[in-house]
């Protein structure tokens, strides 16, 4: 192997500096240019260049903001685009209390059911919504009540139906008769779901035994998501945009401040903290942009149903997407480290998404955690996607309007945090 | 603290001017009474232990120390730092080399593009910047084939003097340089 000899490094100061000087630019050119706008746009065109390089340079940066989002849609749409599924049935017992036995009290033992029971049995049977677990007579089976609740406890069953004593008198009487539903609570948004499956059997028993009920209610379905299309999809896709433009702009923004170390040097250049911030807005708005149009063509693609306008779902994401950015840099402005970034970034996004309204209804939580949610973002994001996909309202309402506002407070915020920041080098 | 000066040039444009520089963070009394001048074509150099101000007195000097933390006469290039409207064209005017690379360079991005992005704060552009930088480059002995590829596949010494070229880059009236010859090869 042929090793050449470098030589070495001399420090000639005179000729040095000979040197350097004879390099262009001429400095007074360059301190004329210094304070004009058209240098200032020059600067943060620059650095949202820049910012690109720098986004460029993680390539998980970009295949997380720019190609995972639609992926993932691409895959909902994949797996549930097809026909629709048949309702899965849900478990459930009869526990009847519904028997002459206590019309005849001197026969204790006679547990003939009474007229009504079995036809409601048969009912059940006959629904597809229901799956009957086990009947249970109650008047034989003295811990009817008690079995049923095991087997709530233990999951087996998601619902007890339970028909009273004078289940059958009361509808003899021409009275409406009563049956007890109780449903497993601690999965809150199946019990509907349960009470629904329970109203199809009362339907399919007033039907076969020609009762005629005082109230008759016809259902007519609004909003609902025309034949040929998954509602599966869409239920999910709904869910699935919010979450995902916000989280994925937040993760993405919540280091660009506090890890670029090279800030406090670029303070000592003719550049403002100002141009320096506006540029990462304006970089990440950008990525943003990319990130809703390639969210909106694949989720369109996939067979998305969507009422409204894809104007109005294209601002909807950006605002939501926005909120993200702007909470994103507003945390990454004011942190110390990388690691308080990270901790904050998942103390609020676990608040954000708890209290976002999808999983637990605002209106059931306690006024000081009901005020907490209407201010954060997601609560507002949700509900007017939702209104724009499944209703074809417009964006301009409250809460486009509230999402204005958070992204506004949170970028003057952004702004006036970075102007105090303290940078040395 | 001792400073020591080399004249290299006969021209006595004042560059730097220090007179009776107090810095006072909180009751923490940092600098006592710094007085010195540079002029155009010399080089100082401040000597002292750590934590005798070295640092502190070159931030006052390159605005990064807020005017209510210190009190004395101070110019550079003729402009005093403790007016918020000079610090822009104070700034155009001097070069800054720190101490540690990793507050100087970004280590995902090649010196071409560190360069580019430094340069265009001052308003120079691409083509003028690439040309000056290829001309420091070599002054300084960088190797051509580490130009455009990332920071972070530098040694120790090639990311000092690719600091030092963007301290010069814009061909500043006054170079600050913190350690200098730390990790020089």
């Amino acid at each position: 192997m042929r090793i050449t000899k470098k030589k070495p490094l001399t420090l000639n100061l005179n000729k040095f500096k000979s040197k350097v000087s004879s390099l262009k630019p001429d400095t007074k050119k360059v301190i004329k240019k210094v304070s004009s706008i058209k240098n200032n746009i020059f600067r943060i065109i620059k650095q949202v260049k820049k910012e690109f390089r720098l986004l460029w340079s993680d390539k998980f940066n970009i295949f997380l903001a720019i190609v995972m989002p639609p992926l993932i849609i691409v895959f909902l749409g994949l797996t549930m685009t097809d026909a629709p599924q048949e309702a899965q049935s849900i478990p459930c017992v009869v526990v009847s209390y519904d028997s002459n036995t206590f019309i005849n009290p001197n026969d204790f033992f006679e547990s003939q059911l009474d007229n009504y029971t079995i036809p409601y049995v048969n009912a059940v049977n006959k629904s597809s919504l229901l799956e009957l677990v086990r009947f249970y007579n109650a008047t034989e089976e003295i811990y009817a009540m008690e079995q049923a609740r095991t087997a709530l406890l233990e999951g087996t069953i998601n619902v007890i139906i339970s028909l009273p004593v004078d289940f059958t008198e009361l509808i003899e009487l021409g009275l409406p008769g009563l049956i007890d539903c109780i449903p497993d609570a601690s999965k809150m948004v199946h019990i509907q779901a349960n009470i629904n499956a329970v109203y199809d059997s009362i339907k399919i028993f007033i039907n076969d035994t020609n009762l005629k009920p005082q109230f008759v209610i016809r259902g007519f379905e609004e909003f609902t998501i025309p034949e040929g299309y998954s509602s599966n999809f869409n239920t999910n896709i709904i869910m699935a945009f919010s979450f995902m433009i916000f989280g994925v702009a937040f993760v993405l923004s919540i280091l660009i401040v506090v890890q670029e170390k090279p800030i406090a040097r670029l303070l000592l250049t003719p550049v403002t903290r100002s141009e320096i911030l506006l540029s990462k807005f304006i970089a990440y708005t950008l990525v943003l942009l990319l990130q809703d149009s390639l969210l909106i063509v694949s989720a369109l693609s996939m067979g998305l149903y969507l009422a409204g306008t894809v104007t109005d779902l294209f601002l909807a994401l950006f605002m939501i997407g926005f909120s993200g950015i702007a909470m994103g840099i507003f945390i990454s402005s004011q942190s110390k480290t990388k690691t308080q970034a990270n901790q904050l970034f998942l103390a609020f996004y676990l608040v954000i998404i708890l209290l976002s309204g999808i999983f637990i209804p605002i209106e059931n939580m306690p006024p000081y955690l009901q005020v907490i949610a209407y201010i954060l973002p997601l609560s507002h994001g949700d509900p007017l996607i939702r209104g724009i996909i499944t209703k074809g309202q417009s964006i301009w309402g409250f809460h486009f309007y509230w999402l204005l506002g958070i992204c506004i407070f949170l970028v003057l915020f952004s702004f006036l945090i970075f102007k105090r920041r303290k940078y040395e080098v | 603290m001792r400073c020591e000066k080399i004249s290299i040039s006969k021209k006595k444009k004042e560059m730097v001017y220090v007179k009776d520089l107090n810095v006072k963070f909180g009751d923490k009394h940092v600098v006592h009474d710094v007085n010195f001048n540079v002029n155009q074509g010399e080089i100082i150099g401040l000597f002292g232990i750590s934590g005798a101000g070295k640092t502190t007195i070159v931030r006052v000097l390159t605005c990064q120390i807020e005017k209510k933390n210190w009190t004395g006469d101070v110019k550079v290039t003729g402009l005093t730092p403790a007016k918020k409207y000079n610090h822009p064209i104070i700034l155009s005017r001097i070069g800054y080399v720190p101490q540690l690379e990793l507050l100087n360079l970004y280590f995902d991005l090649s010196p071409m593009v560190n360069v580019e992005v430094f340069t265009s704060t001052y308003g120079m552009n691409k083509k003028d910047a690439k040309e000056v930088a290829e001309k420091l480059f070599r002054i300084l002995d960088l190797p051509e084939d580490t130009w455009n590829k990332p920071v972070k596949h530098m040694s120790g010494g090639e990311k000092k003097r690719l600091s030092m070229a963007i301290g010069l880059i814009h061909n500043p009236n006054v170079l600050f340089l913190d350690e200098p010859t730390t990790l020089i090869s």
